[in-house]
Order: structure tokens, then C-alpha cells, then sequence
């Protein structure tokens, strides 16, 4: 170190810390740590060990909703950071009307969460629903949508999609200013094609926000609730009962936060997992900045 | 400094688990105020909608009508308004009464945050009250909470459909009443289930809509009841099933769908298809009868047919109880008393939103909404789900639920009684296990 | 940039199928909000409707304390996101570009906490507001939201690829370092503010959770709670309105797109000399 600035550093860390720490970061600690302990919210917490989680690692449902997780991130979170990525460069460009459909891009995302749920619940609704009456007209059979275990997940997915796209858009968008026009120039002079030039100067230049994006889209995605809660409640059967909604039921509807806590400790070292192997992955070329 | 953080993290550390080890439930002492400054009491329900609607405006006919007391009145959905009234026990500032469902009662008197003495002194009398409602409100023999309505199950029809049909009278038997359902039941050229090359992809009718959740476990309740077979109790440590009893409801409800194709598979929302003309007959409750002002159809309600040997439906009651606090407060406790009393015998109002009151002189002199008569019809066979300590996790609607699974592995999955009659008796007994 | 036409052809193809993707569900929502509760779920979907109507409107805007509601939301939602814009700006430049002892480990026990949503912490953090006495506040609500960690996550990674030349430069010069990032630093940070700007005012304009127990009262509700308490709950049994919840949910969008629309050209103010470290 070459210096140390660490008095002008708590100046600027100051505000957000002394927020952060009360409002934040000690009821999280203290959300994790009755993980440890059994409360039903009514009663006293009584401690016991680790027994929620000797408990959990018994549970079929929970396994269930571990692969349900996973399944619902493979689904969602490469699609969103390609498609958003190609979205953004796409309207990075001087197209008609780009304004507008930029703002088109974000509305899903601005829409209360649980309206969302129930406008797509009736698009997706088997007999009556918008989508089974075009696919009616086309000729094929209905789709079960949320009520077909087979299909519930994808269902969501393409929910969340369709929600998040924009998000993760105007995060590219952000990250594309930073490039330079005259980069752009100067490969157009050598004569790069419009490919070569996204493949070999655009993409690596946009290596760190590209891993900012994924790293939310995957925070944002695992932690998903209130549309799940909405269109499906964790069914039909289980097929949709992810991590988080299975924390929710266990601490808010079967009372029992020590092991809703429990849950959430988990969810808290998957997404650890996740973000380290994603870092590993996207870190193979990257020189240390 | 990486100490300095460090410090950080267990200084945080400390206040949160000095936090939950201190916590207690218990109330503090509210203001007293003097004797002429009205006692403010809580009141925290779950209604939503329309309901919210009615229960507001008789808490502000109450608040108006004396100067004494005046109730506050909070209503969210059910699992949230619990989770503020828990969490607000636990801060030492509970809601002075809650409304809650019968089967609920067991599992919060178990959490010990509801005060039976207090209803005690309420000086309730069961002849003053429907005895099905009174009948749900104690737990261990001890009383925890003043009856406030009942609701079930019925079957909306659609007259004019009906006429259409040439049905001139509601079905009150198995056989007529899916016939009926077949006769309702039309495709996009006309044809019936009953007739050859029915189309069962584009139906534009349906004879009858239910619900494909947890609901479909309680017309299966209901139909089991109706067998004489209830192994359902309050203070069961492990239950058996049997399928082959349960097999004749099963088979009714699946048959309906995915037989004789009546019932549009993985419906959403019966009562809104019903609205819109796309089911003939739906299977709801009360707390939608006030929904139906727009509707433009001639309309009617049946009791819930009789499919079995005797007469039984699905029901429910909500009741008001009162979540015990540490401090004794005579004067809040006096206005509890008098706003439950008076909430009790002026519930008539309550039944603009479709609920029966479930106090008599309120009953008696209720403004019945249209199609209110069917309900009334079955008070005398209504069966409530039991009061068990953990009812909320064994009926409860939410994934993953005993319940609910077995729910869907019939309405939605097709699968026999063989299998998922044993499937629910396991899970409701490792939920028991605990 | 040089494309051959029929590649902007292609590609103008794209984009529309993608904005119609989006927009159509949206469209399908406002249309069904302008038609009489009893058509809405009518059947075959009628994308024209027999009736226009707006009493759904009127009713949300008269029957109950909207403007009330929209105002806490709006309360609520700009001073957080301005507490966000402030407070965490200068925590994550800090952390970004100031060197000190354990600023990295500061910077990680942050972010994981990214990792906990509220559902975690709810109940802990209600006790503590109620020691606090800030339930049933409008600052009970905003205090908590500024303590967001996206907002860091973002600002932090721009922050980082931020060049260090002008930064030396102007040390040279003399500039003591609020200077730097007040005048320099932070003018070439547009793109990232204004996006971190409108998705925090989102996320505190949407927020449920939190404002959904930490109030009682009707009056301080917030849009998003009290829309869902109106006109009751799919989960919930109680008849849902439609109309009017769909009417309340289009109405409660606007302020939201305005601030959109507003700083969308910041979203393309180009850094205008050096480029990003690769």
C-alpha cells in the first residue's frame, strides 16, 4: 500500500455504514443466527444447535427445492445476460424510436411484482388464458402451463425473462458508454467486420460489467419470490417450490423461523458457490486490474 | 484495520443474540389516559376486497355510535396479518383482539399467545350463538374466541344456462347432477360430452368449475364426511387413512374432470369463469356473494350435492380472539369487552359481504344477500377441519402442504386413491412426528 | 457504424419482436383496466372491447385515499433514493478508489450481505424498529431502504474502471481528494448514477415486504401494499377485483416512467476522453 487513507476513507463511508450496520447488516446477522434456534415467532427462542440443519439435510422437500432453484437459475440467467447484452447493443445504436423502446424495455420490470403474477396467471390460464386461445387457433393442443408439473417451472421462467430483460439492459447500456467511439473508429479503419468488432473489442471491454450483471441477474433470480407466490405458491405439487419459497412457508406459514433461517443460511452458501464459480469462469483471461 | 472490522462484526453480533435471548412476549402497558379520553383498542383481521369493506364500516358504525372506546382497525391478507400480529406479541405491543379461522385457534393457544381467561369473562353464552360456530371456538375444552361467522361451500348455477339446457331443477343426486353437468357442458359445435366426436380441446362451456388447490381437499373432506368417514381429529398423534374409503370421493371429483370432462382441467378461478359464462355451475363459498352486483345472468346457489350416503359439506368459521398481555388493563379490557359484545349482536352487517353471522339476534336479523339461502340450508351438516395444534401446517395452502399435494395429485395428476391416500397419511404423520 | 442494409433490417426485426414481447401483456393489462369489471374476463379474449369504460379509474380515485397513498409512495421513494445517491456514492467510491486496511474485507462483508434478502432480516429488523419507535413512519420506511447494497454493487464495479491518470493528475495539481471526486470523478460517472437513480427509485417504489409490517395504519400505506390489501388476493379466496386493482396497478407506473423517461439521456452521455481500462 502505498498509502493509507483510511481517514478520508471514513469520511465517505461513514453515512452509508452507520445506515448499513443497523438497518442491514445486524438484522441480517440476526436473521441467520436463529437459524440456531427454534421460534415460532409467538413463543420464546430456544436454542438448538444444529438440529435445523441435521432436520433439513433429512428433508425431501428441501432437496426438491434445491434442484427446483437450480433448474429456474439454468433457465433464466443465461438467457437474461445474453439476450440483455444483445438488447442493449442493439439499441446503443442509433435506431428510430430507440427512446422509446428502451422505456418499452424497462416497463415489465417497473410493474409491482405481484401484478405481474396475476396478469400472467391469465395469459397462462389453461382454458381461457391469451395464450392457449392462439395456440388454439393455430392448431395445437392447450398448454398446461401453471398447472402441469412439467411445465410450471418454464412457465415462471418465462416470466422472469420477460421481467428482467430491462434491468439487466440499461445495466449493459450503462456499461457500454464507457467504450469510446473513436475505438469503434479505429477497428472500422482497419476494416473489422461488425461482428468481429462486438466478438474482440466490445465483449472484453465489457468483462466487468458483464460479471456485475450476472452476479445480480443470479442474486435477483435465486432470490425471486412474490411473482412464484403469486402465479403458483411452490406448486403444482412441488415443481415450483424454490429455496426461497420454502423459506417463506417455513417461517411465515408453519412458524418455525429457526428453520425458515436455516433455509435461508443454505441459500446464502449456494449463491456463494454460484458467484465464485461464475468469477472463476469469467476470470480465466481477465488480467488483475 | 482488519481488527477494527472485525470489532465491528461482534459488536453487532452481541446486541442481536442478547436481542433474541431477552425476547418475551408480553404487552406493555397502554396509556391510561383519564376517564374521559375514549380507550383505543387494536383490532387486526385478514379480510381483503369487499370483505375489508363491510368489517371497516361496522368497526367506524361502532366507533361513532359511543365515545368510550374506539378501535383501530388494521386489515392485511391472513399470513401477513399474522406475521405483524406474532411479531408485534413479540415486541410487547399486540393488537388487543385478532381475528383468526377456528382451525387456526390451536395452533396459536399452543404458542401461548392467546389469553382464554379473557373470553372467559366475556360471559358468552352458547344459546346465544349458531352451535356449529360455538362449537369451533374452544380448544382443550377452554374457550378462546367469540363466534363471528360461518362459511362453506355451495354450488353457484346459472339459470339461464340451465333453461338453455332443459334443466328445470338443480340436481340433488350423483347421477342427476352429472348428467347435468354433461348437458352443460358444450364444445364449439354444439356437442356434448355424451355425444360422438366431442371435441374436449375446444369446449366453450363447462357444466362445472372448482378449484384445483387446496379447496380440492375439502370437497374430498366433505365427500368423505359424507360416508360417515372422518379420521381428522383436534388431537391426533398420527393418523391412518384408508383408501378404499377414500376412494369413492377421489374417484368422483377426478371422474368429473378427467372422465366425463365437465370440469376444465387446472381451472384458476372458478367464480370469475362463472362470471364470464364459461362454467355453468361453480363450487364457492359465501365471501363471494357479494361479488356478483354486475352480473347479468339470472343466477341461483344449491347446497352442495349429496353424493354419498348422508349430507355434509365443507365449512369454516372466523372468530375474534384475544392475545393475552402482560400488563392487566382494566379499562382496555372493559372496552374490549364492550366492543366484542357489541360486534357479536351487531354483526348483521356482516352479512352484506355474504358471511352468515354466527351470532343469533345478528342471524336473525341479517340482510340476506341473494343466494345466501343455500348456505343457510347446510348449516345443520357443515364439517369444520379440527383444531389440531399444527393445522396450519398439515391443512395448510401453501407448498409444500400435505394438503395440497394430495389436492393436486387428484385434480391435476389423475392419480389413484391407492396412491395418494397413503402419500397424504405419511406426510400429515411426519409432519405429527415433530 | 457501416452495416449492410439488410443486417439493419434484421436487426430492427429483433428489436421490435422484443419490444413487442414486452409491451403486449402490458397493452392487454390497460385494455382490460378500461373495461367494465363483468367483460374482463371475457371470453374469447377481446383485445377490442365491447365497452370503454373508466369507472375502474374513478373508482380507486374516489372510493380511496390514492393520492395518499402515491404520495407516501413518492415520499418514500425519492428520499431513499436519494439517501441511496448520496450515502452509498461515497461508500463505494471509497471503497473503490481510496486504499486502506481492509477495505476489501469491508467491500465483501457488504456484498454478501446482497446474498440475505428481507425475508431473512424482517423479523429482526421490525423489533428493532420498534425500539427504534419508527414503525408506522414514513422514516421508518426510508432509513431502511437506503441501506441497499445493489446500489454499492454497481457503483463499486464502475467506480473501479474508472482511470487512474486523471486522478493522479489532478493530485499533482494539488486537489485534495473530495475534490477529485466531486469535480472529476463524478462528472464522468453519469451512465452508472442515473441507472443506479432509477433502479433503486424502482425497488424502493415497488418495495412490499417491509412497508407491509412496519405499518398500520391505512393513511401511510404505501401503493404497492395498498393495492394488494384493496382488492384482495388470487391466493386468498375473497373475490378479486380486477378492474380496479389493474386500474390502481396502471396509475401507481407513471411517476415510475416519468423518472424514467427523464434520465434516459444520461443513460448515453459518453465519457468523452479516455475509455475503460480493459
Amino acid at each position: 500500500m502505498r498509502r493509507n487513507q483510511w481517514k478520508i476513507a471514513m469520511v465517505f463511508l461513514l453515512p452509508y455504514l452507520l445506515i448499513f450496520s443497523i438497518f442491514r447488516f445486524i438484522p441480517s446477522v440476526g436473521g441467520l443466527v436463529v437459524s440456531f434456534f427454534k421460534w415460532s415467532l409467538g413463543g420464546d427462542p430456544k436454542f438448538v444447535g444444529i438440529d435445523n440443519y441435521v432436520n433439513l439435510a433429512q428433508d425431501g422437500s428441501f432437496y426438491t427445492s434445491i434442484r427446483n432453484t437450480l433448474s429456474f437459475f439454468v433457465l433464466t440467467v443465461p438467457v437474461l445476460v445474453v439476450a440483455s447484452l444483445l438488447l442493449a447493443m442493439l439499441l446503443n445504436q442509433k435506431l428510430a424510436g430507440r427512446k422509446v423502446m428502451r422505456t418499452i424495455s424497462i416497463i415489465p420490470y417497473v410493474l409491482i411484482p405481484s401484478i405481474v403474477g396475476i396478469m400472467w396467471n391469465w395469459m397462462f390460464d389453461n382454458n381461457f388464458g391469451l395464450l392457449n386461445y392462439y395456440i388454439k387457433k393455430l392448431g395445437g393442443s392447450p398448454v398446461f402451463w401453471l398447472t402441469d408439473e412439467r411445465f410450471a417451472l418454464i412457465a415462471v421462467s418465462i416470466v422472469v425473462v420477460w421481467t428482467y430483460i430491462g434491468y439487466d439492459m440499461i445495466l449493459f447500456l450503462a456499461g457500454l458508454q464507457g467504450i469510446p467511439k473513436e475505438t469503434y473508429e479505429a477497428a472500422e479503419v482497419d476494416g473489422a467486420s461488425t461482428f468481429q468488432v462486438f466478438w474482440h473489442i466490445t465483449l472484453p471491454l465489457l468483462k466487468p460489467v458483464t460479471m456485475m450483471v450476472s452476479t445480480l441477474t443470479l442474486v435477483n433470480v435465486v432470490q425471486l419470490f412474490d411473482q412464484i407466490y403469486v402465479m403458483t405458491n411452490g406448486g403444482p405439487g412441488t415443481s415450483t417450490l424454490t429455496m426461497v419459497q420454502y423459506m417463506y412457508t417455513s417461517a411465515f406459514t408453519n412458524y418455525e423461523l429457526g428453520y425458515g433461517s436455516a433455509i435461508e443460511v443454505v441459500i446464502l452458501v449456494l449463491l456463494m458457490v454460484l458467484i465464485t464459480v461464475q468469477n472463476r469462469i469469467g476470470n480465466r483471461e481477465r488480467k488483475v486490474a | 484495520m482488519k481488527r477494527r472490522n472485525l470489532l465491528a462484526l461482534g459488536l453487532g453480533l452481541v446486541p442481536a443474540v442478547a436481542g433474541l435471548a431477552a425476547c418475551s412476549g408480553g404487552g406493555a402497558a397502554s396509556g391510561t389516559g383519564s376517564d374521559t379520553t375514549p380507550s383505543k383498542i387494536v383490532y387486526y383481521g385478514g379480510w381483503t376486497g369487499a370483505d375489508l369493506d363491510k368489517m371497516q364500516a361496522m368497526v367506524t358504525k361502532y366507533n361513532s355510535s359511543q365515545t368510550k372506546v374506539q378501535v383501530e382497525f388494521s386489515s392485511l391478507q391472513w399470513t401477513n396479518m399474522f406475521t405483524k400480529f406474532l411479531a408485534d406479541y413479540q415486541a410487547g405491543n399486540s393488537p388487543d383482539v385478532v381475528a383468526m379461522h377456528t382451525f387456526e385457534i390451536g395452533q396459536f393457544a399452543d404458542m401461548g399467545v392467546l389469553d382464554t381467561d379473557a373470553v372467559a369473562a366475556l360471559n358468552l353464552k352458547r344459546d346465544d350463538f349458531l352451535p356449529i360456530a360455538w362449537d369451533g371456538t374452544t380448544y382443550n375444552s377452554k374457550p378462546y374466541g367469540v363466534p363471528l361467522d360461518v362459511n362453506m361451500h355451495a354450488v353457484y348455477y346459472n339459470k339461464d344456462l340451465f333453461a338453455a339446457a332443459g334443466i328445470s331443477s338443480f340436481p340433488t343426486d350423483k347421477a342427476s347432477f352429472v348428467a347435468a353437468a354433461q348437458k352443460l357442458t358444450v364444445d364449439a359445435k354444439g356437442k356434448h360430452p355424451t355425444d360422438v366426436g366431442f371435441d374436449a380441446q375446444n369446449v366453450n362451456t363447462y357444466g362445472l368449475g372448482f378449484l384445483m388447490n387446496h379447496h380440492a381437499f375439502y370437497q374430498a373432506y366433505a365427500l368423505i364426511n359424507q360416508d360417515g368417514y372422518n379420521p381428522f381429529t383436534a388431537d391426533m398423534k398420527s393418523i391412518s387413512l384408508d383408501p378404499a374409503k377414500m376412494s369413492p370421493a377421489v374417484g368422483f371429483l377426478e371422474d368429473l374432470i378427467f372422465t366425463q370432462k365437465v370440469v376444465p382441467v387446472g381451472e384458476k378461478s372458478p367464480i370469475d369463469d362463472f362470471k364470464a359464462g364459461k362454467v355453468a355451475m361453480a363450487v364457492d363459498g359465501n365471501w363471494q356473494l357479494s361479488g356478483f352486483s354486475d352480473v347479468k345472468f339470472k343466477w341461483d346457489t344449491a347446497p352442495y350435492p349429496q353424493i354419498g350416503a348422508q349430507k355434509a359439506v365443507w365449512g369454516a368459521a372466523e372468530v375474534i380472539t384475544i392475545p393475552k398481555q402482560t400488563k392487566k388493563d382494566e379499562k382496555k379490557a372493559a372496552a374490549v369487552k364492550d366492543f366484542l359484545t357489541w360486534l357479536a349482536q351487531n354483526s348483521a352487517d356482516w352479512a352484506k359481504s355474504g358471511q352468515i353471522p354466527a351470532n343469533k339476534a345478528s342471524y336473525n336479523s341479517m340482510t340476506k344477500l341473494p343466494g345466501i339461502d343455500a348456505y343457510i340450508a347446510e348449516l345443520d351438516y357443515v364439517k369444520f377441519l379440527p383444531a389440531h395444534p399444527q393445522a396450519t401446517k398439515i391443512f395448510s395452502s401453501a407448498a409444500p402442504s400435505p394438503i395440497l399435494t394430495f389436492a393436486q395429485d387428484m385434480v391435476l395428476n389423475d392419480k389413484p386413491a391407492s396412491t395418494i391416500v397413503p402419500k397424504l397419511q405419511d406426510d400429515i404423520n411426519a409432519i405429527l412426528k415433530k | 457504424m457501416k452495416q449492410p442494409r439488410w443486417l439493419k433490417a434484421v436487426l430492427y426485426l429483433v428489436v421490435i419482436m422484443a419490444c413487442l414481447f414486452f409491451i403486449l401483456p402490458v397493452v392487454w393489462t390497460v385494455i382490460s383496466s378500461l373495461k367494465p369489471e363483468a367483460d374482463i374476463q371475457s371470453y374469447p379474449p377481446a383485445w377490442i372491447p365491447r365497452e370503454l369504460t373508466l369507472s375502474n379509474y374513478r373508482t380507486v380515485l374516489t372510493k380511496f385515499p390514492y393520492f395518499t397513498w402515491m404520495a407516501n409512495s413518492l415520499i418514500v421513494a425519492v428520499a431513499g433514493t436519494l439517501g441511496i445517491l448520496i450515502a452509498s456514492t461515497m461508500a463505494a467510491y471509497a471503497m473503490a478508489r481510496f486504499r486502506f486496511r481492509g477495505r476489501r474485507l469491508l467491500y465483501q462483508t457488504i456484498i454478501v450481505m446482497l446474498l440475505v434478502p428481507m425475508q431473512a432480516y424482517v423479523i429482526p429488523l421490525y423489533l428493532m424498529a420498534g425500539k427504534m419507535d419508527l414503525l408506522n413512519t414514513l422514516q421508518g420506511l426510508i432509513l431502511p431502504s437506503v441501506a441497499n447494497v445493489t446500489s454499492i454493487f454497481i457503483l463499486h464495479a464502475f467506480f473501479r474502471e474508472l482511470p487512474m491518470e486523471l486522478e493522479e493528475a489532478a493530485r499533482i495539481d494539488g486537489a485534495g481528494e473530495f475534490r477529485i471526486f466531486w469535480q472529476i470523478m463524478l462528472p464522468l460517472s453519469g451512465p452508472a448514477l442515473s441507472t443506479v437513480t432509477i433502479l433503486t427509485f424502482i425497488a424502493n417504489w415497488n418495495a412490499f415486504l417491509w412497508p407491509m409490517i412496519a405499518v398500520r395504519q391505512d393513511i401511510m400505506k404505501t401503493l404497492p401494499v395498498a393495492i394488494s390489501q384493496y382488492w384482495g388476493s388470487v391466493n386468498q379466496n375473497a373475490s378479486f377485483q380486477y378492474g380496479t386493482a389493474l386500474a390502481a396497478c396502471c396509475m401507481a407506473v407513471l411517476p415510475t416512467l416519468v423518472v424514467y423517461f427523464a434520465l434516459q439521456r444520461y443513460f448515453v452521455a459518453g465519457i468523452a476522453s479516455s475509455g475503460i481500462k480493459g
